[in-house]
């Protein structure tokens, strides 16, 4: 753990000498739509340990961006699951909440190699998962998100922002949430892409319906080739004012994407 | 049978290396400055709505500078207005356009007054163009005056009427009207097409009859 921290802080003290191009964040959204008519397919495998026992996610995101404006997505996950104290043979897999997301961009400031856009984006998860308190991919309810959405992106740094409500039927699964993320380069910009990011997430939740607050911290680092990307990231929480049933450990994400056309 | 082959291979290579001379002659070279690539992805969105022009090579994306050059085939007859909207439809803003075509003519939005020649018929023409705010006044006044001949435009949002002088051996209203709609204004003699329309920014988008 003291290798992975001296590791962390040798890249972010790097990357703040040499502050060139980044991509799109690896938890939080992206608010550029690529040109419109593209096709993206993505994965990034959560592994998730919880005060009950171990999760794994395997989502596959199929988005399409249908104009300079706007995209829709689908997600598909398939989760992994044992619980603390049960026998590891008694896991279990199966099919997650599938969702559906809609994003439209409504303003845009463009300069010279920087861009701010801000868009407003809807979820719809369903109850295709078994309800696990797999929080984002196995609650097996009905949710609604609704968000507004706003980055920037420049050559030497990328912020983005998400503030956004989650709303179930029961209300128990009820969320503000507020996502921060900030990316930093290490390679000077180029085209063709050939890119290694560097990326601080920050996820700000609060549940209403239980009067609970959890901010979790996430560092990951990207590389991306051409069409292609590969991401690694740690989340652990920074605070958590929750039940312990519904407290979190941490979570290691791997995963890539690629543009299809 | 040496010297036959060798014969041979050189000529194939000889009639290779002079139809891609050919080729390249053949091509208008296109620089535009963009807005808008703050990341080396979004040069991936630019690249790929050019796409949409068949017949583009030589394409190059400078992210740093927002410089973006390729060739196109001359016969092809690419606009500046037609380069301007592929950008505005990637999701970017064009700052320039410059088209250097075949025979060493240079075309440029940039406004550069253009003074007729001392002989030239100078004509004023008005027509009605749609719009809305100062955005689409800048946007118009712009899309008249990269016609080549365009001596001066002015919009009146109040009337919705633009006001050209241009040198009638040079263009004609059709040509000012079409450079206008290309950019997303309906007007008295071409209509923009639906796309480019929904893409205008949202203060822009004026009162379309079937909206």
């Amino acid at each position: 753990m003291k290798n992975v921290i001296i590791v962390i802080l040798l890249s972010f003290s790097i990357s703040l000498c040499t502050l060139k191009g980044q991509g799109p964040a690896i938890i939080s959204d992206s608010p550029i739509m690529l040109g419109g008519e593209t096709m993206i397919l993505r994965t990034l495998i959560e592994s998730r340990q919880t005060s009950q026992g171990s999760f794994i996610a395997y989502p596959l995101n199929f988005q399409y961006i249908t104009s300079s404006k706007s995209s829709v997505a689908i997600q598909v996950p398939f989760v992994n699951f044992t619980f603390d104290g049960s026998d590891p043979s008694e896991s279990s897999f199966g099919l997650g909440d599938i969702s559906l997301e809609g994003k439209y961009q409504f303003y845009r400031k463009d300069g010279r190699g920087k861009t701010f856009r801000a868009l407003v984006k809807t979820r719809q998860i369903l109850p295709t998962g078994d309800e696990l308190n797999f929080e984002q991919f196995s609650l097996g309810q009905y949710q609604s998100y609704f968000a507004l959405f706003a980055g920037y992106e420049a050559l030497n740094l990328g912020i983005t922002n998400e503030l956004g409500y989650q709303l179930s039927p029961s209300g128990n699964t009820d969320e503000l949430r507020y996502r921060l993320g900030f990316g930093l380069p290490l390679l000077k910009p180029s085209y063709p892409v050939n890119q290694l990011n560097l990326y601080f997430e920050y996820q700000s939740s609060w549940y209403p319906e239980f009067d609970e607050y959890m901010l979790l911290y996430a560092q990951g680092i990207q590389y991306a080739k051409g069409r292609y990307a590969l991401e690694v990231a740690v989340q652990v929480p920074l605070v958590q004012n929750r039940e312990f049933i519904r407290q979190r450990d941490y979570s290691l994400f791997f995963g890539g994407r690629a543009i299809l056309n | 049978m040496k010297y036959i082959l060798i014969s041979i291979l050189s000529l194939l290579l000889s009639t290779v290396v002079t139809e891609q001379v050919s080729a390249q002659k053949n091509r208008d070279k296109v620089h535009v400055v963009v807005d808008g690539l703050g990341c080396p992805f979004c040069a991936y969105g630019l690249e790929k709505k050019f796409k949409e022009f068949k017949g583009i090579k030589h394409v190059k994306i400078d992210v740093e500078t927002g410089d973006f050059t390729f060739s196109y085939p001359t016969d092809k007859g690419i606009t500046l207005a037609e380069v301007e909207g592929q950008v505005d439809k990637a999701g970017y803003t064009p700052i320039s356009v410059e088209i250097t075509r075949t025979d060493g003519r240079v075309e440029r939005t940039e406004l550069e007054e253009f003074v007729p020649d001392a002989d030239a018929v100078v004509v004023e023409a008005s027509f009605y163009v749609a719009g809305k705010c100062s955005m689409c006044k800048s946007r118009i006044e712009r899309g008249a005056k990269r016609v080549n001949g365009v001596v001066s435009a002015e919009w009146n949002k109040k009337q919705q009427q633009l006001t050209v002088n241009y040198d009638q051996a040079l263009t004609d209203q059709n040509a000012i009207a079409e450079s206008i709609a290309i950019i997303g204004h309906d007007n008295e003699i071409s209509k923009a097409d639906d796309q480019t329309y929904k893409d205008l920014p949202a203060c822009c988008r004026y009162k379309r009859p079937n909206n």
